[in-house]
């Protein structure tokens, strides 16, 4: 029978890494809202404060702490801290990804770095904090992954086949945490207004940008954050291995 | 604040005694708030429960809790801010601050300023240079919105307002205290001056040692407590009245003596003179026209009088704002908010001879002026200093003001100064090299030309380079996450990603062009005037210069 309890996160305690802006902070602002206790980390340690702060302002529960998702210690450290401020971990978002776009003749380091950014921290996260939500009775990840694991294009070599593991490694990894009541999904997002954007955005330049979207605009990252609510949700616990992407229908990504 | 505390941390301190408690007491991290579970739960267990009428509620370690709660155990006034007047303060945050080192006082081995802080018993530390936000670090009860007792870094508060009502005229700093407030005619303080009385020259009768039961110390905390006193009990009930008994012992103008009552009767007169009490004025006068983010709160005896003597309460960057006001001048946002002679005043400092008399062995030298206690060194540093390690720290050679809360076992200073005064002194010699001879490791760095093209308006691209090898920063859009080797011949970048959010044509390709020149990079120099600019084989160049 529908409950519209299911659709929150009452008596959740959520770790979201790159929670300082855009994506990741409206998740933490919606989480919070719908009711979890969160941590919010960022390689920004101000500006993982300052959303701590906003939140706490409006009457959540929200600790924060600095986080390099490619550093075994801070890995370590967001999932303890997250246990000993808030009491216990039940949902992860790994949020923080990227390695950009890359040349072909880009160094093998930087080659490397899009899948520890992407790949290697997401599944370090999810051994780390898998005991800590069997001990909390069950829990849910969500990866924030990218069009760009499905599309295919120039500059993409680095950072698409990084985004293209990510994928497989849910799907994997479903399977492995399903028996000890953890789902595992993603979450690939189009073309999303962030602060930076909409600071020097036009008609032109917009219209531009939704060429190949089918719901003419922006994505907004409250648009992914209510995509990450439901997957993270008592509503969606028959659903895990999965990737949804949110972009207005669009099927190109914006790079 | 009342005396009280004052009482606790004192007994305590005897009881445990100075060398075995050395040895035997928690760390920082042991006596965290958090960790030793006071006051946590509905209601909080009994052994874990703080009341203001414990005889330990001020002693370590349940005054690493008891800090920043004052405001729960006993009345208080506001000091109202001015409220949707908040001046943000600027930021360039400098990781490699918490690596500058230095030697404690008499001691051979070194010590970084991020070990000096747990050392320290630190719960909040801000670093300001040039205006901006160099360092910010909390820990323990404290953050950010948590306000934290000053302790007699209070008397400072009372001192400068005193010093601007001298600097406009309104008060006579060579009248005797009589002919201002007769109530204390027939006191101590009726004969000695103004003057005497800010620099806490006065010859009273009045012991604030601790160690001594008899101490007048104690009848003051009496006084001055709000709770009901005892049956039968026939002194004096308030700061008020506990003033008009205060008598004389000796010549005014002779000796140092640090004796809380005189920064009451400064609070007095401050209130006497503007008719209007101290609480007020000070909001009114600096606390509201300095941008802070929050009331700050005084303690109050048991008719509402506001500790002058060591009863503020406030958050840390609000207390950065003061010490930066008093860094300027008294100009805050080009407003001459307070008169610069008012300051003026307390830098030239007070009488080094009558310090000296009152024997601070690690502070030679140094004399106390308008309640601040002034350095003399070459930087012409002065301070604003309260038990357990408060300060407000200003150099205004370097450019600099230090703000710290802390709850060091031992309420003197003197257990605290070795592993501070010389890490005050040491970032700041770090701080002013940086101005002249700006490194590439330290604080961001601002990029101004990609290539030779100005960068976009309001571009946020910016570049850190950390001691740990690890390069952060924003290449217009997106936050870079990097890292760089520096072998002194040659400069190279190693991977450097970027987060992914969308961006719009014209910052993507200054985002590319930057991180296309960045990955390329061989070498760098950072000229007379202070611009870095990154170099690749080809020629191609990044220029950026400080914040």
């Amino acid at each position: 029978m529908y409950n519209p309890v299911d659709f929150t996160l009452g008596n959740e305690v959520a770790l979201i890494t790159g929670a300082g802006a855009g994506i990741g902070r409206a998740i933490a602002e919606t989480f919070a809202a719908a009711g979890a206790a969160v941590m919010i980390t960022d390689l920004d340690a101000d500006a993982a404060k300052d959303v701590a702060d906003a939140i706490t302002a409006n009457g959540g529960r929200a600790a924060h702490g600095t986080c390099n998702v490619t550093k075994e210690a801070d890995l370590k450290a967001a999932v303890g801290d997250t246990v000993d401020q808030l009491g216990k971990l039940t949902t992860l978002v790994s949020n923080a990804g990227g390695g950009g776009p890359k040349p072909f003749d880009m160094s093998m380091d930087d080659f490397r770095f899009a899948y520890d950014l992407n790949v290697f921290s997401l599944f370090r996260l999810a051994q780390l904090a898998a005991p800590e939500m069997e001990k909390a009775g069950g829990g849910s990840m969500l990866a924030i992954t990218s069009m760009a694991g499905e599309n295919k294009n120039q500059r993409m070599a680095s950072y698409g086949s990084s985004k293209a593991a990510t994928n497989h490694l849910i799907r994997n990894i479903a399977f492995d945490l399903g028996p000890r009541r953890i789902r595992v999904n993603g979450v690939a997002p189009g073309a999303t207004r962030t602060a930076a954007l909409n600071s020097v955005l036009n008609d032109d330049i917009e219209n531009a940008m939704l060429q190949h979207t089918p719901i003419h605009r922006l994505g907004e990252p409250q648009d992914m954050a209510n995509a990450a609510l439901f997957l993270c949700s008592p509503a969606a616990s028959w659903i895990s291995g999965q990737i949804l992407t949110v972009s207005g229908g669009g099927v190109q990504e914006l790079n | 604040m009342t005396l009280r505390k004052l009482t606790a941390t004192v007994a305590a301190v005897l009881t445990l005694g100075g060398a075995a408690m050395a040895q035997e007491r928690l760390n920082a991290t042991e006596s965290d708030p958090v960790t030793m579970q006071w006051m946590q739960g509905f209601p909080p267990p009994p052994d874990k429960t703080i009341r203001f009428t414990d005889p330990d509620y001020f002693a370590f370690p349940k005054l690493r809790w008891t800090v920043c709660h004052f405001r729960e155990l006993m009345p208080s006034v506001a000091v109202p801010t001015a409220p949707g007047d908040v001046t943000t303060l600027p930021r360039a945050l400098d990781p490699n601050i918490d690596n500058v080192t230095f030697s404690p006082l008499g001691g051979d081995a070194t010590m970084t300023w991020e070990e000096a802080f747990d050392y320290n018993y630190t719960e909040g530390l801000l670093v300001m240079h040039k205006g901006r936000i160099v360092y910010e670090n909390y820990d323990g009860c404290l953050d950010e919105n948590t306000l934290h007792g000053a302790m007699s870094v209070t008397k400072s508060l009372t001192g400068l307002m005193t010093e601007v009502l001298v600097a406009e005229g309104l008060v006579d700093e060579t009248a005797l205290m009589a002919d201002l407030i007769p109530e204390l005619a027939d006191t101590a303080f009726g004969s000695a001056t103004v003057r005497q009385v800010l620099e806490m020259t006065t010859a009273l009768d009045y012991s604030e040692d601790y160690a001594d039961p008899d101490a007048e110390v104690w009848t003051y905390a009496e006084a001055g407590s709000p709770l009901p006193k005892p049956e039968g009990y026939t002194g004096p009930r308030g700061y008020f009245e506990y003033l008009q008994t205060v008598e004389q012992d000796g010549t005014h103008g002779e000796a140092f003596g640090y004796k809380t009552v005189n920064a009451d009767v400064a609070g007095w007169l401050v209130a006497r003179t503007t008719g209007v009490s101290a609480a007020e004025y000070l909001s009114n006068r600096i606390w509201s026209r300095i941008g802070t983010e929050r009331d700050g709160f005084y303690t109050v005896d048991s008719i509402g009088t506001s500790f002058a003597g060591g009863g503020f309460n406030a958050v840390l960057r609000d207390m950065g704002r003061l010490g930066q006001l008093v860094l300027q001048n008294g100009k805050w946002n080009g407003e001459q908010v307070i008169p610069a002679a008012a300051i003026e005043r307390i830098r030239k400092g007070g009488n080094k001879d009558a310090f000296a008399k009152a024997g601070y062995d690690l502070l030679p030298g140094w004399s106390y002026r308008g309640m601040w206690w002034v350095s003399h060194n070459d930087n012409g540093a002065f301070a604003a200093r309260g038990v357990h390690g408060q300060t407000i720290y200003i150099d205004p050679t370097a450019d600099m003001v230090i703000v710290r809360f802390a709850s060091h076992p031992v309420a003197g200073n003197a257990a605290s100064d070795p592993t501070s005064l010389p890490a005050y002194q040491a970032v700041a010699d770090y701080l002013m090299e940086q101005s002249a001879n700006p490194t590439l490791v330290g604080q961001p760095w601002a990029v101004e030309d990609v290539d030779g093209a100005e960068v976009i308006d309001n571009s946020n691209a910016h570049l850190v380079f950390t001691a740990d090898g690890s390069l952060t920063g924003n290449a217009t859009c997106n936050q870079i996450i990097g890292s760089f080797v520096d072998t002194g011949e040659a400069l190279s970048i190693g991977q450097t990603g970027t987060t992914m959010m969308a961006c719009p044509p014209a910052l993507l390709d200054q985002e590319r062009k930057l991180l296309t020149i960045l990955a390329g990079v061989t070498g760098y120099e950072i000229d007379e005037t202070g611009t870095l600019t990154l170099t690749t084989t080809d020629g191609e160049t990044l220029t950026a210069r400080r914040r």
